[in-house]
C-alpha cells in the first residue's frame, strides 16, 4: 500500500511554508548580460532563468525571412545541471516543443510587422529548475524584450496554478507539480486582458477550472507589477 | 536624483483625441506605449522617447558604417541596424563603372569605415547609401565608439550645444552618426578617453535632470586631475 504525501496541512500551509495563494519570492535583475541587446536573470523561488535577446537582425538562412514581418526565434533549454539528476545537454522533445509554445505566447505581443525581413532571437536558459519554468521563461523573455527596446503591445506575465490535495494553489513548486492532481500554466497580458498561453495537465472540474483561471490571472497580475517595477527602477537607479 | 515618469510597453498614455507619435500605437480608444521610455506631448501628438532602441534607417541620415562584404558591383555595409546597407559600385567609380575593368576589392576591402548618407530605404529593400557628398567618404583616422541611437538627440543637445561643449572642452572633433556610431578625431589618447567617458555618462543618465551640469562637471574634473598630475 502506498501512502500519499500530505502537501498542504490543516492550517493551509504548503511544504515550503507558503499559503495556497502565495507566490514564491521573485527577484529580477535586468541587463544581466553585457553582450546581449536585452537580458534578465529571473529568479522565482529555486527557479533561476537567464533570458537574452538579440536583434532585430538580418535573417540567416535567407529563405527563412518573411516579407511582411520579423520572425521570432525562441530557444528554451535546460542546463545539464538544472535538475536533480544530470540532464543530457541534447535538446529534448519537451524543450523543442516549449520553445514553440513560448514563441507563440510572445508573438501575440511583439510588433513584428514593424521590422519585416528581420529576426529576433530569444534565448531562455534554465539554470536551475523547480517547476513552472515555461511560464517563468515567458515572463523573463518579455522583460528581456522590453530591455532590448523591442516594441510590444504589452508585457506578458506568467504563473502556474494547480490542484494539490483537492485545493487550487498558485505557483506550484517541484513536489506539488509532481505529486499534485493538476497543473495549469498560464501566460496573461494584463494591459490587453488577454491570455496568450494556457495549458493543462491533470483533471479539474469546471468549477475548479474557473477558480484556477481566476487565481492564475490574479497571480499573473502580481508578477506583472514586479516586472513593471523592475523595468522602471532600472532607469531610476542609475549605477555609478 | 529626480527623473521624469517612465512608461513600459502596454501602459495606457491617454484615451483622448491625440495623434499617435513615435513608439506608441492606438488600441481600441487608447494610445499605449510600445517601448520603455518617457512620454512626451507636443501639440496633439503623443510620443514616447525610448530609453533603449536600435537604428532604423531614414533617408538623408548621416551614418558611419563598416564594409562587411565585397561584391563585384557593390559593397554591403554594416550600419549597426537590423538592415545591412548597400553601397553600389556606381556611386564610387562613377557612371563609367565597368565590372570587367574596375575592381571593387582593390577600392575598398571588408573592414573599411565609411561616413555615408542614406539615399533610399523603405523596409521592403535594403537601405542604399552614398559616399558622394561633402564630408562623406572613407574614414582614414580617428577613434570610433558607439552610443545607443535613442541617446543621439541628448548627445547633440539643443542646437548642438552639448556636442559643442564636449568638443571645446576636450579640443576634439566629433562626428555623430544617426546610427549611434561616433567618430572622435584627435591626436590625444587622454582626450579620446575623456570624450568616451562623457558619452557613456550621457548614455547612462540622459533621462535624468541636470545633464548639462553633470557633463561639464565630469569634463572639468578630469582637467583638474590632469593639472594636479602635472604639478606633482
Amino acid at each position: 500500500m502506498s501512502l500519499k504525501k500530505q502537501l498542504i496541512n490543516e492550517q493551509g500551509i504548503r511544504t515550503d511554508g507558503r499559503g495556497i495563494d502565495d507566490l514564491r519570492p521573485i527577484k529580477i535583475t535586468l541587463g544581466y548580460l553585457a553582450h546581449a541587446n536585452g537580458s534578465v536573470l529571473y529568479e522565482q523561488g529555486k527557479n533561476k532563468i537567464l533570458a537574452a535577446v538579440f536583434g532585430p537582425s538580418e535573417v540567416h538562412p535567407k529563405h527563412a525571412e518573411l516579407p511582411d514581418r520579423a520572425i521570432l526565434r525562441v530557444r528554451y533549454r535546460m542546463a545539464p545541471f538544472s535538475t536533480e539528476e544530470r540532464k543530457s545537454p541534447a535538446p529534448t522533445r519537451r524543450e523543442i516543443e516549449l520553445s514553440m509554445v513560448i514563441r507563440n505566447a510572445l508573438e501575440s505581443v511583439v510588433l513584428t510587422e514593424l521590422f519585416p525581413r528581420t529576426a529576433i532571437d530569444i534565448f531562455i536558459e534554465v539554470l536551475q529548475a523547480d517547476a513552472g519554468t515555461r511560464v517563468a521563461g515567458v515572463t523573463a523573455a518579455a522583460l528581456a524584450l522590453a530591455d532590448a527596446g523591442i516594441p510590444m503591445k504589452g508585457i506578458t506575465a506568467g504563473c502556474a496554478v494547480g490542484k494539490v490535495d483537492g485545493k487550487i494553489v498558485c505557483d506550484l513548486n517541484d513536489i506539488e507539480d509532481k505529486e499534485g492532481e493538476a497543473d495549469m500554466p498560464i501566460v496573461y497580458i494584463p494591459t490587453l486582458g488577454k491570455i496568450s498561453l494556457l495549458q493543462m495537465d491533470g483533471l479539474m472540474t469546471q468549477e475548479e477550472f474557473k477558480q484556477a483561471l481566476s487565481k492564475a490571472i490574479n497571480s499573473a497580475m502580481k508578477v506583472y507589477q514586479l516586472q513593471v517595477n523592475a523595468l522602471k527602477t532600472k532607469y531610476i537607479k542609475v549605477e555609478r | 536624483m529626480s527623473g521624469k515618469p517612465i512608461v513600459v510597453p502596454g501602459e495606457i498614455l491617454t484615451s483622448g483625441y491625440y495623434r499617435v507619435g513615435e513608439n506608441t500605437i492606438k488600441l481600441d480608444n487608447s494610445i499605449i506605449a510600445t517601448k520603455v521610455g518617457i512620454p512626451q506631448t507636443k501639440g496633439n501628438t503623443i510620443r514616447v522617447i525610448a530609453l533603449k532602441s536600435f537604428y532604423i534607417p531614414k533617408i538623408h541620415d548621416l551614418i558611419i558604417g563598416v564594409v562587411s562584404e565585397v561584391y563585384y558591383n557593390m559593397w554591403r555595409v554594416n550600419i549597426f541596424s537590423p538592415y545591412v546597407a548597400v553601397l553600389p559600385a556606381v556611386d564610387v567609380f562613377g557612371r563609367r563603372f565597368d565590372p570587367t575593368k574596375d575592381n571593387t576589392l582593390k577600392k575598398m576591402d571588408a573592414g573599411t569605415v565609411l561616413k555615408a548618407r542614406i539615399t533610399f530605404f523603405d523596409r521592403t529593400q535594403d537601405p542604399v547609401i552614398t559616399i558622394r557628398g561633402e564630408g562623406l567618404g572613407v574614414i582614414e583616422k580617428g577613434f570610433i565608439t558607439y552610443v545607443n541611437p535613442s541617446k543621439i538627440a541628448k548627445l547633440i543637445g539643443k542646437k548642438g550645444n552639448m556636442l559643442q561643449k564636449i568638443e571645446q572642452l576636450t579640443n576634439t572633433k566629433i562626428t555623430v552618426g544617426q546610427n549611434g556610431v561616433i567618430l572622435i578625431e584627435t591626436q590625444s589618447i587622454s582626450a579620446k578617453d575623456k570624450v568616451i567617458k562623457t558619452i557613456k555618462l550621457i548614455e547612462r543618465e540622459a533621462h535624468l535632470s541636470n545633464l548639462g551640469d553633470r557633463v561639464t562637471k565630469i569634463l572639468k574634473e578630469d582637467e583638474e586631475n590632469e593639472l594636479e598630475k602635472t604639478t606633482n
